[in-house]
């Protein structure tokens, strides 16, 4: 090779390369020069006489390349020499570009990490030794050898690992024995960089390298559990790993908890605060150091100490908080990261630790300090988040300290270890400490809310997150309101003197007549404040949750059986909870009424959302006990019926009443007092069904049917289907005699399609016990719902209404609840409906514009729903509870074959592009239930037609156990989808056995040791053992349970040799 | 089936069962239903909810495109009134006859009408050039506020 050409090659290359008109040739030259076998040689050459920077990259890039394919081909001592030789280029050669130099590290850093198993102990030892003469030398040495630390640091971590064509077992056995053996010297020799350079008192390179080394090596992961996000073009954001605390091993506890090293932590901070960029480094390093744990921490005595000089690191850096102006750029930095550090601290050690340090009260009660000057700070600048993000930082610390103040104190006297006795009397203090602090914070927080309502109102015109105030104060919230319940008596006071004083102030405003300009706006502050205070109320009188019987908040118990003997008048939880129900009563107005334009649909919501707090109706203890509990269900009940009334053109308000709606169907007693009330609701809700936005009428169906279905009292639930039959007109609808000529009528079609809509919303409503009732309300339709389909051939809405109606009845009925001719029936009725969807489709042709809709082809997606929902169904006996032969897999698999039939030929290309998420779900379904018809086929009947069609299966059953097996080997593997990967995988095992063992013939011959292959052909064997050789009648979830399991074992073993990365 | 057509066509008299409009409220309208924007039927191809202010009232925003003209309109109305829907209704017929730029045209009771331009653009020259080549044809046609025209044509099933 001519190695000046390839210079003068190289050179004109990366000039052209700029050129947009001949970059794709420069690429192409670049990219033969790094493939070219033996360029290595040829590379130094380049290295040497070029003094572009662009061809310096490259060449460097092909010499790591070079290296990494032809490693095996180079002798121990050639990789050596390429070592070095970068090695001394980069510290001699002077004038190099950054990047260059960047690169040139890199490479450097892949080769010994290429080499690393080939290298003797000592080799590798003198590595870093030779690296560490550099940095103790000082000077531009130093610079040089740190830059060479992060590129090895890069290279050996576990999240920038860069791609070198072996296995994830080097990977991790590098790391591992990098992390042992060298990583702690390099910590050390950092440490005495800092040390040495801060007496200059200046910010120099070597600093900066080194707060930044200290960085990475606080972020590193020390366990040894392997877990490898590689790659530098995937790296894990830094977000990701900020959320992680370090898991230290013991092996660094007299190093990094030598009190001078903890201290001169601090020390460095102070010095290196004074660069933002550093700064930001140093505190990132802090936070981390606050939150360590595992092996290191062993032993109360060391934490102690270990909290103890954390402590006083925070003191110093709260002494110069009143140094930093507030408006500077660097305070919203240091207030977060500061607030971080305690709060990881705090989460870290544990309370009873904290309490015997020395001046823990002390630096606690100037963290509350800070903490009310953080809630001040949200509302002095709008735009300002960092006080925000340190609040929630040291609202964290607050719960977390509070924590063991709701647990019970273990009786005196009582056998306890030496430092739980101890603790006893602190935390008897620290509850009294924690009680004063919670009063401070809840007040100061309720203060600022109210005062932030201006900002808001402010703000509104730009307002466009889309996100809900309970979404976005959700978590802080549901903190406020633990630390409210901590002083229970003052919080509910506070909050129910504001609602009170705000309801007043409400009822003055509305009035029929119109306000003033000045009162508009008055007005709106109002409508925001009760909206914050509902949301307060609402979080510290329930948590949310799911469930039978929520639990009612402890405290809240407690306070309120302490106050019961006062009567429900002393009862602070009863009163709060009517002064809630007193404000509802206030704001529902009638909607023709004048003043129904001053009320706020926001403060309706939110009214709800506060009232769906799980049991928030019988959290109000107090009145149950009193016998009140039916009287407040009744007045809800005219609350929600009032609020449909007002708010029928506003679908967040009614979203959020359906909600309460649904709430009432989870709990028994619940749902039959509810019925008593509830006859006058559904009628109105029925009757106005068309009048309230489209999207919400099955919701609405839906949540009445639960109440009424789950009814206990036949003769009255007889009633209520009574009263939705009726609604339904389907009779005054469909069947009256003149139907034919005004079923165009849009006002009949909107008629049609309600009626449709309430079929679908009584589907969703499907449980246990409602199935047989709801089936033989529906079924009654099936004939004239194939016949509508008919009628309204062009009418595709009205058939993606009825095709969603089957769907949905699919996808909840029990259909073992059913009596026994009502699979048949189905199937029929499905049959029908298919055949009828046929025949409107033909011959229909799609606009462009339908499919650039949001939603396209939602008839397509209704129907593969409705194919896919019968699939899932017990009928066709993948279920655990499927009776053993039911007769009726075979004529529901007809149905679905058959709905494929319809199906493809109404599918064009288009089509395929959109809905992926169905389609994936309908095609593992069809792999199931290909299975499910190839072991129905005894092996004497391969010969006739079915076998044939058996047999044109195989291929793509065969590609497809191909590339799921490759996949599940070869690829970056997602937990999440193992469990999908075995479903289909068992079947196909099991039916295509013979290519499964070929794959796994070919997969072992690759391994390059016997050593190896056998290890794999032992866990594939293992894997193997798992799926039997005849094939069970039925795929149950255990069956795919016991298989799921093998599979991960399976994978944890050989994924660690058989990945390449 | 396909509303949108390019072209224009009027006529005094239309085959109507009751009353042209019926009011209904905002919030109810559908998408892709029908409502009538500055006196034109037109078919709801986006609508969104708005609200001025966190705590004002509900609008609801439209965007439909006239059924004839294929021309876009936009609206807004508090969510609570009521606005004009258009009875709208679809045939099928029997292409007889293309003739000077009218269709000659039968229902499934035999009656012929040729009263039905041919439309312009793109459907028009489909049902010519389809008609020409001998096919037996099925036009759609769509009426609403005494307006009337072909919108989509498709080759008869055979059975």
């Amino acid at each position: 090779m001519d190695y000046s050409a390839a210079l003068q090659q190289l050179e004109a290359a990366c000039a052209d390369f700029q050129l947009p008109e001949k970059r794709a040739a420069a690429e192409q030259t670049l990219l033969e020069f790094k493939r070219t076998p033996n360029v290595l040689p040829a590379c130094r050459f380049v290295l040497e006489h070029s003094n572009t920077p662009l061809v310096q990259f490259h060449t460097a890039l092909a010499v790591r390349e070079s290296l990494i394919h032809e490693y095996a081909l180079l002798s121990k001592q050639d990789v050596a020499d390429v070592r070095d030789y970068i090695f001394s280029l980069c510290y001699e050669r002077v004038g190099l570009e950054r990047f260059v130099l960047r690169q040139l590290m890199h490479v450097y850093a892949v080769i010994l990490k290429r080499s690393w198993m080939d290298l003797e102990e000592p080799e590798r030892g003198q590595a870093f030794a030779q690296l560490n003469a550099l940095v103790q030398a000082g000077g531009q040495g130093r610079t040089v050898a740190l830059a060479f630390y992060e590129a090895i640091l890069d290279e050996f971590s576990s999240t920038k690992a860069s791609r070198i064509g072996l296995t994830l077992h080097y990977h991790q056995a590098c790391k591992n024995e990098f992390t042992e053996k060298y990583l702690l010297g390099i910590f050390e020799a950092v440490l005495r960089v800092i040390h040495q350079e801060m007496q200059t008192q200046k910010i120099n390179d070597a600093l900066r390298y080194s707060t930044l080394l200290l960085e990475k090596i606080f972020s590193w992961d020390y366990t040894s559990r392997g877990r490898f996000t590689l790659s530098r073009d995937t790296a894990v954001s830094e977000q990701e790993m900020a959320g992680e605390t370090p898991e230290f091993p013991a092996s660094w506890k007299s190093t990094l908890l030598d009190p001078t090293v903890l201290s001169f932590f601090f020390d460095a901070y102070d010095l290196l605060r004074h660069d933002e960029a550093v700064a930001h480094r140093a505190r990132q390093c802090l936070v981390q150091l606050s939150g360590i744990h595992g092996p290191i921490l062993d032993g109360d005595a060391i934490m102690c100490s270990y909290a103890t000089l954390m402590m006083r690191g925070y003191d110093k850096l709260l002494a110069i908080e009143p140094s930093i102006a507030r408006d500077s750029d660097a305070y919203g930095p240091y207030l977060l990261g500061l607030c971080q550090m305690m709060q990881r601290l705090v989460k870290t050690v544990p309370t009873s630790i904290l309490c015997e340090v020395d001046g823990f009260f002390r630096t606690m009660s100037d963290t509350a300090k800070l903490t009310v000057q953080c809630l001040r700070g949200t509302v002095a600048e709008s735009d300002d988040t960092w006080n925000m993000e340190a609040f929630d930082e040291l609202l964290d610390l607050w719960i977390t300290l509070s924590a063991d103040s709701y647990l019970p104190l273990v009786a005196q006297g009582t056998q306890e270890s030496g430092v739980v006795q101890s603790y006893r009397e602190d935390r008897i203090a620290l509850t009294k400490f924690l009680e004063g602090v919670c009063q401070h914070i809840v007040d100061t927080y309720l203060e600022t809310r109210l005062e932030a309502a201006k900002q808001a109102m402010e703000d509104d015109e730009a307002d466009g997150s889309g996100f809900s105030d309970q979404e976005v104060f959700g978590d802080q919230l549901t903190g406020i309101a633990r630390l409210a319940r901590l002083v229970p008596q003052h919080s509910l006071a506070s909050i129910q003197r504001l609602l009170i004083d705000r309801t007043t102030r409400m009822r003055s405003l509305l009035t029929p007549k119109a306000l003033p300009e000045d009162q508009q706006q008055f007005l709106h502050f109002l409508h925001e404040h009760i909206h914050w205070l509902l949301m307060i109320s609402g979080y510290v009188l329930a948590d949310a949750g799911q469930g039978e019987h929520p639990m009612v908040p402890v405290a809240l118990l407690r306070l309120s059986t302490s106050q019961a003997a006062n009567g429900p008048d002393g009862d602070q939880v009863v009163q709060l909870s009517k002064a809630i129900f007193e404000l509802a009563t206030l704001l529902a107005r009638d909607p023709s009424s004048a003043e129904a334009a001053n009320c706020s649909p926001l403060v309706a919501e939110t009214l709800f959302w506060c009232l769906e707090r799980p049991n928030l109706v019988l959290a109000f203890g107090g009145a149950e006990k009193s016998g009140h509990g039916q009287e407040i269900l009744h007045t809800l009940i005219q609350l929600v019926h009032q609020n449909v009334l007002l708010w029928n053109a506003d679908s967040d308000v009614l979203t959020q009443i359906i909600r309460l709606l649904n709430g009432f169907t989870v709990n028994a007693q619940l749902r039959n007092e509810v019925l008593n009330s509830f006859a006058q609701l559904v009628t109105l809700l029925t009757e106005n069904l068309e009048r309230l936005p489209e999207t919400l009428h099955s919701e609405v169906v839906r949540a009445m049917a639960r109440i009424i279905l789950y009814s206990r009292n036949i003769e009255r639930r007889d009633i209520y289907i009574g009263m939705l039959t009726n609604v339904m007109r389907f009779a005054a609808t469909v069947e009256q005699p003149n139907f034919a000529s005004i079923y165009q009528d849009s006002n009949v079609v909107e008629q049609v399609r309600s009626m449709i809509e309430m079929l679908d919303g009584l589907a969703q409503s499907i449980g246990t016990t409602s199935a047989p009732i709801v089936y033989a309300f529906c079924s009654r339709y099936f004939e004239p719902l194939v016949e509508l389909v008919r009628v309204y051939r062009l009418f595709p809405e009205v058939i993606t209404d009825i095709l969603s109606f089957f769907a949905s009845l699919y996808e909840n009925m029990e259909f073992d609840r059913l009596p026994a001719g009502a699979p048949a029936v189905v199937c029929q009725a499905t049959i029908a409906l298919l055949r009828a969807y046929e025949v409107a489709n033909k011959g229909r042709k799609r606009t462009v514009a339908e499919k650039e809709e949001a939603e396209p082809y939602p008839d397509i997606v209704n129907l593969i729903n409705m194919l896919t929902n019968l699939m899932g169904t017990e009928l066709v006996g993948f279920d655990d509870h499927a009776t053993e032969d039911n007769g009726c897999t075979a004529d529901v698999i007809e149905v679905v074959f058959f709905g494929l039939g319809v199906l493809v030929p109404a599918m064009d290309n288009e089509m395929l592009n959109v809905g992926p998420s169905e389609d994936e779900r309908f095609i593992s379904d069809l792999v199931e239930l290909q299975y499910d018809r190839l072991i129905g086929l005894p092996t004497e009947l391969q010969q006739d037609g079915k076998g044939a069609q058996m047999a044109a299966f195989a291929t793509p059953l065969d590609g497809f156990l191909q590339s799921i097996l490759q996949s599940l080997v070869f690829n970056d593997m997602d937990n999440g989808l193992i469990k999908s990967a075995s479903e289909a995988l068992y079947p196909l095992i099991c039916t295509r056995r013979a290519k499964f063992e070929e794959l796994v013939q070919s997969i072992v011959s690759q391994q390059p040791t016997p050593e190896l292959q056998q290890r794999l052909l032992a866990a594939f064997g293992a894997l193997n053992d798992t799926v039997p050789g005849t094939m069970p009648r039925h795929l149950n979830s255990t069956i795919i349970a016991n298989f799921y399991q093998a599979l991960t074992k399976f994978l944890l073993g050989a994924c660690g040799f058989l990945r390449i990365i | 089936m396909a509303d949108d057509s390019h072209h224009e066509h009027t006529f005094e008299s239309a085959e109507s069962g009751g009353s042209l409009t019926f009011p209904m409220q905002c919030s109810a309208l559908r998408k892709n239903g029908h409502v009538v924007i500055k006196g034109r039927p037109c078919k709801i191809v986006d609508m969104s909810t708005s609200k001025t202010g966190k705590h004002g009232h509900a609008k609801v925003n439209l965007v439909a495109l006239d059924i004839f003209t294929g021309k876009k309109y936009e609206d807004m109305s508090p969510s609570t009134h009521n606005m004009n829907v258009p009875n709208v209704s679809r045939k099928e017929l029997q292409l007889l006859n293309v003739d000077d730029g009218y269709l000659s045209l039968m229902d499934t009771d035999g009656n012929i009408r040729d009263d039905i331009k041919l439309p312009e653009g793109e459907i028009g020259e489909s049902i010519e050039e389809q008609f020409n080549e001998g096919k037996e044809l099925i036009v759609t046609v769509l009426s609403a506020m005494g307006e009337e025209a072909a919108i989509a044509v498709k080759e008869a099933p055979r059975s």
